[in-house]
């Protein structure tokens, strides 16, 4: 049960954060700025744990709006975990919650130019298995994997966003690189 | 080295040289390389921070709103509850007076909630209040009116210059400036004005004139000579004949070489310039002109 564990924590943060005074998020500039800090981050996220189709960057919005409206109450340097974490409880609390589709787009894809039809073929069922392989991870697998492989976020980094340590960030990756090796098998 | 160690090194990039070249010729390593260039085709696609932020402080902005509104909100209830207050004070408590006013020229009648009778004279004002009138019969005069008083408790009629206070009576109250007088008609009449409370019986007259009182007994009728369309004087100084006279013809007099402390005593009727003031001309023998604009000048023969 690894995200209860945040969810704890900032609670009791808030707790503490309450009698604590010093710099205020209600303040348009500081709130710009953690907007541009996080908003990226947290869409990322989003998009790679619960897919494009559940709006991820309305529920950044939705993130942001709940944390102007407790700027009293949560101090900046919380602001991450406390977006993360409202953020993802939204997605959980919503029951209609769609299935994850996470597709690849060719556009992205370099260097290929003049391809034989057989290459081209296999090239596309490759990239139908991996999509397969990528949409049948868990969430958590999958946004650990995506936000370090193709974002190139550093474990560290994916530990503060999801409030996990390292070291499960580290176990996550590889369990999901096992799964998609299993799934998509050699080329 | 087994097989998963090389990929957890691989995928924290910590291989050696030496396992590099090892790991480079297996299969699983292609497939690292190939699965790690297909993967760039699943990047997120581009997130506009300036667009978003933008979009956020729209709806922000609405929420700010909403929370001015909490903070306001409290003084709209105290003030709903004040409106309200005020709302049945005055709906239920305040009795608003009744009044009823004279110009110039201009006479009144009306009947108290007792049926007591009232006549106002020119240029007065009578106000009393309904809702207290069971309680407490009292009515304010400025100006002069002359009371028919139904019998019952005590009536009070308050004026600047003094309180006149009967039993079921008829009487006359005239309030003018710096003159009161209070003619008594039937069953008696207490006057308190500044100095003195003075009763009056049946055809007594009370006055006061610049500060200075008297009480008199007049052989007048049963109401004062202003009821039936004309002005009474009796001893009374010509300044305030003047006046009388302006309010009943709404004119404005002016009085040239005429002792205007003289006494008068006579009458002059309500309904004919010309008539009236012949009435109030000739005794002093005083010649007058008549203006256009409402002006009347009287003059007399004092050098």
């Amino acid at each position: 049960m690894p995200e209860l564990l945040p969810r704890v924590t900032l609670f009791l943060n808030l707790q503490d954060n309450m009698t604590k005074t010093g710099a205020n998020i209600c303040e348009e500039k500081l709130f710009n700025e953690l907007f541009k800090i996080n908003s990226k981050d947290l869409y990322k996220f989003l998009l790679y744990k619960y897919g494009p189709e559940n709006n991820p960057a309305d529920l950044v919005q939705e993130a942001f709006i709940k944390l102007w409206n407790n700027c009293h109450r949560v101090i900046p340097e919380k602001a991450r975990s406390f977006l993360f974490t409202v953020a993802n409880n939204q997605m959980l609390n919503d029951l209609a919650k769609k299935k994850t589709v996470i597709k690849y787009n060719l556009e992205n894809q370099t260097g290929h130019n003049i391809e034989s039809p057989e290459y081209l073929m296999e090239e596309k069922q490759f990239m139908d298995r991996l999509q397969r392989a990528i949409q049948e991870l868990t969430e958590e697998q999958r946004v650990t994997f995506l936000l370090n492989r193709v974002e190139g976020k550093k474990h560290k980094e994916i530990a503060e966003m999801l409030g996990i340590s390292q070291k499960a960030v580290e176990k996550r990756i590889y369990t999901a690189l096992s799964a998609i090796i299993e799934k998509v098998g050699k080329i | 080295m087994e097989k998963e160690d090389y990929l957890k090194k691989w995928l924290q990039g910590s291989l050696n040289e030496e396992e590099k070249s090892v790991f480079q010729r297996t299969d699983d390593y292609r497939f690292l390389e190939k699965m790690s260039d297909s993967l760039m085709s699943f990047k997120a696609p581009e997130y506009n921070v300036e667009a978003e932020y933008e979009r956020l402080s729209a709806r922000r902005s609405v929420k700010g709103k909403v929370i001015t509104m909490n903070w306001f909100s409290p003084l709209l209830k105290v003030a709903a509850v004040l409106m309200l207050m005020a709302g049945s004070y005055f709906f239920f408590l305040y009795d608003a007076p009744t009044v009823v006013e004279t110009l110039a020229k201009e006479k009144a009648e009306l009947v108290l909630p007792d049926s007591s009778f009232v006549a106002l004279n020119a240029l007065s004002r009578l106000s009393f209040h309904d809702k207290n009138w069971k309680k407490e019969r009292l009515v304010e005069l400025e100006g002069e009116g002359f009371f028919k008083v139904a019998k019952g408790s005590k009536f009070d009629v308050v004026t600047s210059s003094g309180k006149v206070s009967v039993l079921g009576t008829a009487f006359n109250v005239s309030n003018r400036k710096d003159y009161f007088e209070v003619i008594c008609y039937e069953g008696s009449v207490e006057v308190q004005s500044a100095n003195e409370i003075v009763r009056l019986l049946p055809k007594e007259i009370f006055r006061t004139i610049s500060g200075v009182a008297s009480k008199e007994i007049t052989a007048t009728d049963d109401a004062p000579g202003w009821r039936a369309g004309q002005s009474s004087f009796q001893s009374i100084p010509f300044r305030y004949v003047i006046q009388e006279f302006e309010r009943q013809y709404d004119v404005s007099v002016t009085a040239r070489n005429v002792d205007t402390n003289q006494l008068f005593t006579g009458s002059f009727p309500h309904s004919d310039l010309s008539l009236g003031l012949k009435s109030i001309a000739l005794p002093l023998n005083l010649t007058y002109q008549i203006f256009e604009d409402k002006k009347i000048i009287l003059t007399g023969d004092i050098q």
